[in-house]
């Protein structure tokens, strides 16, 4: 029980000594700006397709539901607004957190746990790089820079997907225009900005844990695939952890 | 131990009762050694004796929990050594980019630390790709590449560096003998052009023989011989001659066929 606790602050000081160490670097961004372009790259390339699909559905499906409940009380006037709150406040940055620790987090880790074992790491602190300079700042700058952009698009897809079912679903048949009047009486630029927020916390602490689970992988090839699943887990046990207290903050 | 660090273009290296250990397991013992500017000192020993973790210490990759490590005056751990002096270290498996041609792996470094400008790096790459005959692979990515010509590229790697000590982990296992002989001469043809400080680790006798000024023979983490190869090999000790006895004996084979 002892050896856990103390293995679990010693991944928690990790975290925060790779944190402090690759902002140390922030100066030297401007000369990185190659990969963090890249890395921009493959974090929207990758991750906006999925981020379409699934916004898309989860706004369907909660209009939907929402619809359903609705019409049956003659409220469904308010499906724009109760779409249009959960959405950008919880359900796009959640989604998008989880989505880029599933596409792009697993990748980053399974890419650093392969230097790693393969001992590229090492050859670069021989040759004094440090792969917190090339491998992990340019990765939070990129994820910084892309992550709201990632958070907008999958609002206003999840917003799209809610105002077609309200419109094309016979038994709410809602009208677009009363379906984003209800969304623009009840949502202030805040709501927008929380989200926003949220997702903006949620992507950092993503890469920087896949940064840190792919740097601490030791032993064989066997250890990648296991650096990746907790990658994974870790991340999205992060992000429904501090997404209540982030919600709690920003009430 | 009086070590020569005159050298401005080479560096000299002392360990200082080096002892390592992983949890419970004490992997190196009070090691002492001091390896002088420009020369070529080698590092033998059965496997599982400590010597690749030996060398990892010596650059700087692992921290020793007894003793320390200095690279000229400086400590091996302390970032700023490998600030002030120029370390390349030959892994034993490459440790290349995977993710790079092999022009881009040796152009790696120069560009990082932006020391020269893209056509002077060319030149220095091209120059380090034709002494080892590497040519032809500048364009293949590492994995399409054997297990000698990852070798060889891992040291076209380091020369790219113009490091002033370059550490090899075993150069020539998993090497033909020809290609092995070529890689003895890449080690004592840079010592004599660059004057580089090198440590080889390795379990090669005859490159042990070949290249080294001096050596020492470590058994279980701990030197159990030291002096040049002539001296080493002279001697009577059963560790000493029970690793550089010929590996088959012809005259009494250890396993024999079944009838």
């Amino acid at each position: 029980m002892i050896n856990r606790v103390k293995s679990y602050l010693d991944d928690v000081g990790y975290h925060v000594a790779l944190l402090g160490k690759s902002l140390g670097f922030l100066p030297s961004a401007p000369r990185q700006i190659n990969r963090v372009v890249l890395y921009c790259f493959e974090m929207g390339y990758k991750t906006f397709p999925i981020v379409a699909i699934l916004s898309f559905f989860i706004g369907a499906v909660l209009a939907l539901q929402t619809g359903f409940a609705l019409q049956q009380v003659g409220a469904e006037s308010f499906i724009g607004s109760i779409v249009g709150l959960s959405i950008c406040r919880e359900l796009a940055p959640v989604m998008t957190a989880f989505l880029l620790a599933g596409r792009v987090g697993s990748a980053t880790t399974a890419e650093l746990a392969s230097m790693k074992v393969y001992q590229e790491i090492d050859a670069l602190r021989t040759m004094n790089i440090s792969p917190e300079k090339i491998l992990v700042m340019p990765r939070l700058v990129a994820v910084f820079i892309i992550m709201p952009a990632l958070t907008i698009f999958s609002i206003f897809i999840g917003w799209f997907g809610g105002m077609l079912v309200s419109k094309y679903v016979s038994f709410i048949n809602l009208s677009p225009t009363i379906y984003w009047r209800g969304m623009i009486d009840f949502m202030t630029g805040s709501d927008v900005a929380d989200g926003l927020i949220k997702g903006q916390i949620f992507g950092f602490f993503v890469i920087l844990i896949a940064c840190a689970q792919g740097l601490r992988t030791s032993g064989g090839p066997r250890e990648i695939g296991f650096s990746v699943t907790r990658s994974v887990v870790v991340s999205m046990i992060f992000i429904l952890f501090t997404d209540y207290f982030i919600t709690k903050a920003l009430l | 131990m009086s070590t020569i660090c005159s050298d401005k273009e080479s560096v000299c290296v002392t360990a200082e009762k080096v002892g390592v250990r992983f949890g419970s397991a004490q992997v190196l013992t009070d090691v002492s050694f001091s390896v002088n500017s420009g020369e070529i000192f080698v590092i033998m020993g059965p496997s599982g004796s400590g010597k690749s973790v030996l060398l990892r210490t010596v650059i700087g990759l692992l921290k020793p929990t007894e003793g320390r490590v200095l690279i000229g005056d400086m400590d091996a751990n302390d970032p700023q050594t490998h600030h002030a002096v120029k370390t390349a270290l030959v892994f034993q498996a490459g440790a290349l980019f995977n993710s790079m041609t092999v022009y881009d792996n040796l152009a790696f470094y120069p560009r990082e630390h932006r020391i020269a400008k893209e056509p002077d790096i060319r030149e220095k790459v091209e120059e380090a790709l034709e002494m080892l005959s590497l040519q032809d692979a500048a364009s293949k990515i590492p994995a399409e590449l054997s297990g000698g010509m990852r070798k060889r590229v891992a040291i076209a790697r380091a020369l790219v560096m113009e490091p002033q000590l370059l550490l090899y982990d075993e150069p020539t296992s998993e090497l033909d003998p020809t290609m092995a002989a070529t890689i003895s001469e890449v080690i004592a043809t840079l010592r004599e052009e660059l004057n580089v400080t090198s440590i080889v680790v390795s379990h090669d006798r005859d490159l042990a023989e070949n290249i080294s000024d001096r050596m020492i023979v470590l058994k279980d983490g701990t030197i159990r011989a030291s002096g040049t190869a002539e001296e080493i090999m002279s001697q009577d000790s059963e560790d000493i001659q029970e690793f550089f006895r010929p590996e088959i004996d012809v005259e009494n084979p250890r396993f024999r066929r079944q009838s």
